[in-house]
């Protein structure tokens, strides 16, 4: 591990399902900064800095970003394409988590440049392998560019 | 010399028989006018014998009826009782002077009314008692003394001439005896009545009623042997009753007269003088009249037509004999012209002949036959030959010798040329032949005659060059006769005229099946086509003859029957005597008719099976753009009758103003790239109907390639694209349902697995809670299950109404427009009242038809939306209505809420969509609004300019505005 942690921008309308997200990280210790926005409106004013994320210091930019699809306001799906447009976003690695195992949704997500794809356990262990999981690969194997 | 002698006595005969007719006219003329003039003369005598008779008569008449007027006033005083009683009162009393002027007044005016020259009153005395006018003189002696015998004879009597011894003068007078009649025949006087010639006797007689110089007419009378002459006469003077002459004096007219003779006589008169008279009688009188003339006078005129006679004769003499001098003058000069002219024309016959000789363009040659002892022709001398001889035969100086040297071996390569001759020369029968003259390679027509025996003349002609044209000529005939039978046309010349057919070839009479023999004696056209053709075969071939050429399709009937179509062309040719011929080829046009017959069948077929699938077929040129059609054609624009004219214009006209330059483009491209012309579009048919139609059209190239007509095919497509339309409405709408069912499953399946998810993690996290003991996180897992346990529920109760809404359909009613929104209000009444929300109402009432509990949803959920959204709005409002757009009635739901964004504004419709996460409920409330609007075809949309500016829902109804038609009414 070099540098500083890279925060984790969590998109998920649904405030249990955030819930979920955080204690597995606590389970598993990760210490990463997780930043939740709850549609995707609040995210894209997130990584652009506005609407009360004007200040950079309270929104550091993400390494990773969660993003759920059905978000209210404005889609996942167009959150996705809006930072894989972005030449000073689309380095971020977006994780898609959701819960829909619908094979148009993945399509268009891939489709769209996202980093992997996710689809929510309703099992709890399974759940909690995942976060598990995500964290090793994402957080620790995975390289990022300073 | 021996016509001329004869016509000399020729002449001769002619002078003495100009003589003979000279005298026959002479004689002739002079007999007719002696005629003539005796047949006059008779005539003439006659006539001046009437003429004299007549007046003779004339005046005989007169002279009575006179006398007979005078004898009548005598009448008037004799035996007249008042006259005779007033003579009496007079001849008693004289002085009584009322009884003389009485008898004046009487006498005066007899004398004055009747020219009486003198009337007295005597009485038997012959004393004059009274005289009117008055004369004292006596009476003449004469007449006293015959008074007594008057008075004695009671009668009136007429004294004849007498003089007056007094003043010796001639009277006349009529003697009346007066008697008293009271007293029996008492003579009382006489009463004279006394005429003066002068007065009017004399002038009378003399008056003379033509214009005569020598005419009188003289009155006389017989006094014992003489006759006495009463009257003046026009050549004597002092004759009356002076002039006497004896009775005996016969060439006397007169003296015949007074003896009673009547007639016309020729006679000297009393001058001696020979003159022409009329004798008459005159009856109750002793006077005698005579009408004289001088002959002189009376024959003047005969005299004067004698003269004429003779004129006329001897001019008539002298003509004719003028006449006949001249004519036998010409005939002389006529006998020695043509005497003259014979020698002339003698002398230039002999030079004609000799130049004849000389430049005839036929070889002459005149030849002695030689024989030998058995009398057979062995040889013949050229006795003379002319200049063409030698140009035509070529040889030259053969006069005077054989032709056995000239042209040696002739007579055996030549036989039949020396026989010829032999046999003209012994018989004398002249021959005329051609012949190949071998032997100097020249073919000749040679005519021989014999001028004596033993020689004979050889005229000929080098026909060489004709017998090579008649050879050619026969090659041409050969040439010309395989022509005209190598063609599989016929050919046949005919004499329109006649009908009768020159020739033929041997094609006309195969295809014909007759002979030659049999079209020679047959009738054209007659004989070959049947009556009905007959007229029109007629037609063409005086068209032809007229206007020289032309083409007509006729059916020849063979020999056999059959009908043949043969095309013909024909053309007048002038025969070599100038006749009309006309000149027939003709072809079989069989396969051609059968070729036209299938075309004309498949195109029969192709019109049934257009006519069948409902097509129009047009022809355009594209040239002028005009185009032919079928009935279909125009039908399918409207139109109940092919129109007269159609062009490309027209159609475009037909073509909707949207679809029109489309169309055009695609013709102008179709032309340009000479590729076809598809298309489909809109058309407004002349009823008004727009109709989609189809059309389809492919190019004709004219021999350059260049195209100049379309032709196509053109469908009325309406039905087609209503039916295509139709399928992909509903198409669209399954696909719609599809995507929607998709979306709802993704949706349904998504949001509820959320919960599900929330709710087995947060059970794994409250069993690891409770063996950890964790109240305070046990607590928080439990309120997360719970609410998401509770999220499912709601989440199900909504796909479930959902789902009802298209499946549980209650039947249609007639309800108000405000009793919908009353029951919505109703619903929501609570939230209203919470929010403190002012509901307004605007358009109005009207009736809808549907299902009430739905309907009510609508407005329901809408006017809950708004009031949710209301935000911070100090005076929140929600306004409820329709309004009329069109032909729609649109009705909205309108708020002063916190509005939505625009790039929000399509997602608010979704199913569980929330644009605030937060916000109450699953969002399902607009969903469900859109899918009862749509399920009554209509339509949803909203308006909003963004946060904090208010929303308005708009959305139609169409199904519910109309009832429909199996619904119940309340």
């Amino acid at each position: 591990m070099k540098g500083d942690p890279i925060v984790i921008l969590l998109v998920e309308d649904e405030e249990a399902h955030a819930e979920i997200v955080r204690r597995n990280f606590e389970n598993c210790r990760i210490a990463n900064q997780l930043i939740h926005v709850t549609d995707g409106q609040a995210a894209l004013d997130y990584l652009y800095r506005r609407n009360g994320f004007s200040e950079p210091s309270q929104a550091p930019r993400p390494g990773i970003i969660l993003l759920d699809l059905r978000l209210p306001k404005v889609d996942g799906l167009e959150v996705l394409k809006t930072v894989k447009n972005d030449p000073k976003l689309s380095a971020i690695p977006v994780v898609i988590l959701t819960t829909s195992k619908a094979e148009a949704d993945m399509v268009k997500a891939y489709h769209c440049h996202a980093n992997s794809y996710l689809v929510k356990p309703v099992d709890f262990t399974q759940f909690s392998q995942l976060m598990e999981t995500f964290g090793f690969y994402w957080l620790a194997w995975n390289q990022y560019p300073q | 010399m021996q016509p001329l002698k004869q016509r000399a006595d020729e002449s001769r005969r002619t002078g003495w028989s100009f003589l003979l007719i000279f005298v026959v006219l002479a004689s002739g003329i002079i007999s007719v006018g002696y005629l003539a003039y005796q047949s006059f003369e008779r005539h003439f005598r006659v006539e001046m014998e009437r003429q004299l008779t007549a007046i003779a008569d004339l005046k005989v008449s007169e002279l009575v009826q006179w006398r007979m007027e005078r004898l009548g006033d005598g009448d008037l005083f004799f035996k007249n009782p008042a006259f005779s009683s007033l003579v009496r009162r007079y001849l008693e009393r004289p002085e009584d002077a009322d009884t003389q002027r009485q008898l004046q007044d009487w006498i005066g005016k007899v004398q004055t009314y009747n020219r009486y020259d003198q009337i007295r009153v005597v009485d038997a005395q012959g004393v004059t008692r009274m005289s009117i006018p008055v004369d004292r003189s006596p009476m003449a002696a004469s007449v006293l003394k015959r008074i007594p015998e008057i008075l004695q004879s009671g009668q009136v009597q007429f004294l004849d001439f007498y003089r007056n011894e007094h003043n010796q003068r001639i009277y006349l007078a009529v003697m009346i005896p007066l008697y008293d009649l009271a007293d029996a025949s008492r003579p009382l006087g006489v009463l004279k009545l006394r005429i003066d010639p002068e007065v009017y006797l004399y002038p009378f007689i003399k008056r003379w009623p033509l214009p005569r110089q020598t005419a009188e007419t003289l009155l006389v009378r017989r006094e014992g042997n003489e006759v006495v002459f009463l009257n003046e006469l026009r050549f004597q003077t002092n004759t009356a009753l002076k002039l006497r002459a004896p009775l005996d004096r016969v060439a006397l007219p007169a003296a015949h007269a007074a003896l009673g003779h009547e007639g016309v006589m020729e006679g000297l008169d009393y001058r001696g003088v020979p003159a022409v008279a009329a004798l008459r009688s005159i009856p109750d009188s002793p006077w005698a009249l005579v009408a004289r003339m001088d002959k002189a006078e009376v024959y003047a005129p005969l005299r004067e037509r004698l003269w004429m006679v003779l004129v006329m004769v001897i001019v008539l003499l002298f003509g004719a004999g003028a006449g006949l001098g001249l004519a036998w003058r010409q005939q002389r000069v006529r006998f020695y012209q043509e005497r003259f002219q014979a020698a002339e024309s003698l002398r230039e016959s002999e030079q004609s002949y000799q130049a004849l000789f000389e430049n005839m363009l036929n070889g002459f040659a005149y030849c002695k036959m030689l024989y030998d002892e058995q009398q057979q022709p062995v040889d013949f001398v050229y006795l003379a030959v002319n200049k063409a001889f030698e140009q035509l035969t070529g040889l030259k100086d053969v006069v005077g010798k054989p032709v056995s040297v000239v042209l040696p071996g002739i007579r055996q390569v030549s036989p039949e040329l020396f026989a010829a001759y032999d046999r003209v020369a012994t018989s004398g029968q002249p021959e005329s032949f051609e012949f190949d003259l071998k032997s100097l390679k020249q073919w000749l027509s040679i005519a021989v005659y014999r001028p004596a025996q033993g020689y004979f003349v050889a005229v000929f002609d080098n026909i060489t060059e004709r017998k090579r044209a008649e050879v050619a000529l026969l090659q041409e005939k050969t040439f010309a006769d395989k022509l005209l039978n190598a063609p599989r046309d016929t050919v046949f010349l005919l004499e329109p005229a006649t009908g009768k057919p020159i020739r033929w070839n041997q094609r006309f009479a195969e295809v014909s099946g007759y002979t030659d023999a049999e079209i020679a004696g047959m009738k054209a056209p007659d004989d070959f086509y049947d009556a009905e053709e007959l007229k029109k075969a007629q037609d063409y071939l005086d068209k032809i003859t007229s206007k020289g050429q032309g083409v007509v399709e006729l059916a020849l009937v063979t020999k056999q029957g059959l009908h043949i179509p043969f095309e013909y062309v024909t053309t007048v040719v002038e025969s070599a005597e100038g006749k009309t011929w006309l000149l027939s080829i003709g072809r079989d046009v069989t396969e051609r008719k059968q070729a036209e017959t299938a075309l004309r069948e498949s195109e029969a077929r192709l019109n049934f099976a257009l006519e069948k699938v409902q097509t129009g077929a047009w022809d355009l040129n594209l040239l002028d753009h005009s185009a032919s059609r079928t009935l279909i054609h125009d039908r399918i624009f409207g139109y109940t009758t092919l129109l007269p004219v159609w062009t490309y214009e027209i159609f475009l006209d037909h073509v909707l103003p949207e679809d029109r330059a489309e169309v055009d483009r695609k013709f102008r491209e179709a032309t340009a790239t000479q590729s076809d012309w598809n298309f489909e579009c809109r058309i407004r048919r002349t009823d008004g109907k727009v109709r989609w139609i189809f059309s389809a059209g492919g190019q004709e190239r004219n021999a350059a390639g260049k195209p100049v007509r379309m032709s196509g095919i053109v469908q009325d497509i309406t039905e087609r694209k209503r039916i295509e339309e139709h399928l992909r409405q509903q198409e669209q709408e399954l696909r719609d349902r599809n995507a929607e069912l998709e979306r709802f499953l993704y949706t349904v399946s998504h949001d509820l697995k959320s919960p599900v998810v929330t709710v087995r993690t947060f059970l794994g996290y409250l069993e690891q809670d409770v063996a950890a003991s964790d109240a305070e996180r046990t607590k928080k897992d439990l309120v997360y299950i719970r609410a998401a346990a509770e999220k499912m529920g709601r989440l199900l109760d909504d796909v479930l109404e959902l789902s009802r809404i298209g499946r549980v359909v209650s039947p249609p009613v007639r309800i108000m427009f405000r009793t919908v929104i009353e029951d919505a209000l109703h619903a929501v009444a609570g939230q209203i009242a919470e929010r403190g929300v002012r509901v307004q109402l605007a358009g109005e009432d009207v009736a809808l038809y549907g299902d009430r509990l739905r309907l009510g949803e609508i407005w329901q959920n809408l006017v809950e939306n708004a009031v949710k959204f209301m935000g911070d709005q100090p005076a929140p409002c929600i306004e409820l209505g329709w309004e009329a757009r069109g032909a729609e009635r649109v009705f909205f739901v309108r708020d002063n809420g916190i509005g939505i964004e625009p790039r929000f504004q399509a997602k608010v419709f979704g199913l569980f969509e929330k644009l605030d996460p937060k916000a109450e409920g699953t969002g399902i409330g607009l969903a469900l609004v859109k899918r009862i609007v749509e399920l009554n075809a209509g339509r949803i949309w909203l308006k909003s300019a963004g946060l904090g500016h208010g929303t308005c829902f708009y959305f139609t109804l169409p199904k519910i505005m109309q009832q429909p038609e199996e619904g119940t009414k309340p």
